[in-house]
C-alpha cells in the first residue's frame, strides 16, 4: 500500500473508532439520567422535567400500578415507526408479563395525529383502547398522510374513523360527539408539552423507569428493562 | 531561498491536503454525530453546508491518493460555497441579520441554539471554522504543477 493511502486510512480508522466510542458513551450517559419525582435530572430543562410530566394519571395504562418497571412510550398513531415497533412492544409486554406497567403518551406530530388520538381515546372510554390502537397501526397506510405526490389522506378523516369505530363495535354516537367537541384537545396538548419538556424529539420515544431509551431497538429496550429489573 | 528552507516549506505544503481532508472528515463525522447520535435536528442551512462539506472528504481523499495536482481546483469551489453559506448562517445565528428574512421554514429554526460549549462554541461556529480551515489549506496548498 502506498504511503498516502496508509495515512488516510489510519486517520479515518481513528476518527471512526472515536465516533463509535463517543456514540456509545453518549447513549449510555443519556440512559443513565433518570427522571424522578421532584429530582431534576435533565440539565437543560432543570426546572421542568420531572416524574409528573412522565406519567399522568389519565394516560392509557396496561399492567399493575406497582410493577417494578414502568415503560412510558411517547407515540403518534400516525407515525410509521410507531406502527412498525408496536408488535415488538406487545411481544416484550407479554414476555415480561407482571413486571411491567406500560403507559402511552401522545406526541402528535402529523396532520391526522390529533384525529387519530381522539379516536383511540374515545375508544378507550368504551374500554377498547388497545384494540383501537392496534387497528390504527394496522390500517395506517389507509388513513395516514402519504408522503410525496399522491392523492393524500381521505378528504374526511373523521368519517373514516367513524367507520373504524363501527367495525370495532363502538358506540358511534359517542365517537361523533368526541370528534364534534374535540374532546381530548387539552389532554393531547398537555401530552405534547410534557414530551417537549422531557426532550422528546421523535416518536416513538421510550422511558424505562424514567430513563430514556437512547437507541430504538428491541434488544436495546430489553437491555434497559433487564437493567431495571436487576 | 536556501535549499533547507525550501524543503521545509515543501513539507508543510505537502501536509496541507491532509489537514484539509482531516478537517472535512471531522466535520462530516461530527455533524452526523450531532444529528444521528445526539438527535439534534439539522436546520435547512445546515443541510446546505453538509452538501458542500461531505463531498470534500471524498474529493480531497481521492486527490491525495491519486496524487492529482488539480484536486485543489475541484475542492476549493465546494469549500468556498460552504463558507459563504456558513457565513450567512452565522450572521443569522448571532442576530446580525434579522431572522425575518431567513429561508428556514421546515423543521427547526436556523437560529435555535442547540449546543453552546464553553459558552461560545456553537454548531454554526464549528461549521464556519471547518470551512475556513479547509479553504485556507487548499488556498495555501501550491500544487506541484504550478511550481514547475
Amino acid at each position: 500500500m502506498r504511503k498516502e493511502i496508509k495515512i488516510l486510512a489510519a486517520i479515518a480508522v481513528v476518527v471512526v473508532i472515536a465516533a463509535i466510542v463517543g456514540a456509545n458513551y453518549y447513549r449510555s450517559s443519556i440512559q443513565s439520567e433518570r427522571i424522578t419525582a421532584g429530582n431534576n435530572t435533565n440539565k437543560q430543562a432543570a426546572t421542568t422535567a420531572n416524574a409528573e410530566q412522565l406519567v399522568r394519571p389519565d394516560s392509557p395504562t396496561l399492567g399493575a400500578a406497582d410493577a417494578p418497571v414502568t415503560i412510558v412510550e411517547f407515540l403518534d398513531p400516525e407515525c410509521e415507526s410507531c406502527a412498525a415497533f408496536s408488535p415488538i412492544v406487545k411481544k416484550i409486554l407479554k414476555e415480561y408479563e407482571g413486571k411491567i406497567r406500560f403507559v402511552v403518551r401522545y406526541m402528535p406530530l402529523h396532520p391526522n395525529s390529533l384525529s387519530a388520538a381522539t379516536f383511540t381515546e374515545a375508544a378507550g372510554e368504551q374500554g377498547k383502547y388497545w384494540q383501537a390502537q392496534e387497528m390504527l397501526f394496522q390500517k395506517q397506510p389507509e388513513w395516514g398522510t402519504k408522503h410525496g405526490p399522491s392523492p393524500g389522506a381521505p378528504a374526511d378523516i373523521n368519517a373514516l374513523f367513524k367507520k373504524y369505530a363501527a367495525e370495532l363495535g363502538l358506540d358511534t354516537s359517542k365517537m361523533d360527539s368526541a370528534f364534534a367537541q374535540n374532546k381530548y384537545a387539552a389532554k393531547l396538548e398537555r401530552d405534547k408539552k410534557d414530551g417537549q419538556s422531557l426532550g422528546v424529539r421523535q416518536t416513538p420515544t421510550f422511558f424505562v423507569n424514567g430513563r430514556r431509551l437512547a437507541r430504538l431497538g428491541e434488544s436495546d429496550l430489553k437491555a434497559l428493562i433487564d437493567e431495571e429489573l436487576k | 531561498m536556501n535549499p533547507a528552507g525550501n524543503l521545509q516549506e515543501n513539507k508543510l505544503t505537502d501536509a496541507l491536503p491532509y489537514l484539509a481532508w482531516f478537517i472535512a472528515l471531522i466535520a462530516t463525522v461530527g455533524s452526523l454525530f450531532f444529528s444521528e447520535v445526539m438527535q439534534l435536528p439539522p436546520c435547512v442551512l445546515c443541510w446546505y453546508q453538509r452538501i458542500a462539506m461531505y463531498p470534500l472528504v471524498v474529493i480531497i481523499g481521492v486527490g491525495i491518493i491519486t496524487l492529482d495536482n488539480r484536486m485543489k481546483y475541484y475542492a476549493l469551489p465546494l469549500g468556498l460555497i460552504g463558507l459563504a453559506i456558513s457565513i450567512y448562517h452565522n450572521l443569522l445565528y448571532y442576530g446580525l441579520i434579522p431572522e425575518s428574512i431567513t429561508p428556514c421554514t421546515e423543521g427547526i429554526s436556523c437560529t435555535s441554539r442547540q449546543i453552546e460549549w464553553l459558552g461560545f462554541i456553537t454548531i454554526p461556529l464549528m461549521a464556519l471554522a471547518a470551512f475556513v480551515g479547509v479553504s485556507l489549506c487548499l488556498l495555501f496548498y501550491k500544487s506541484k504543477e504550478i511550481e514547475k
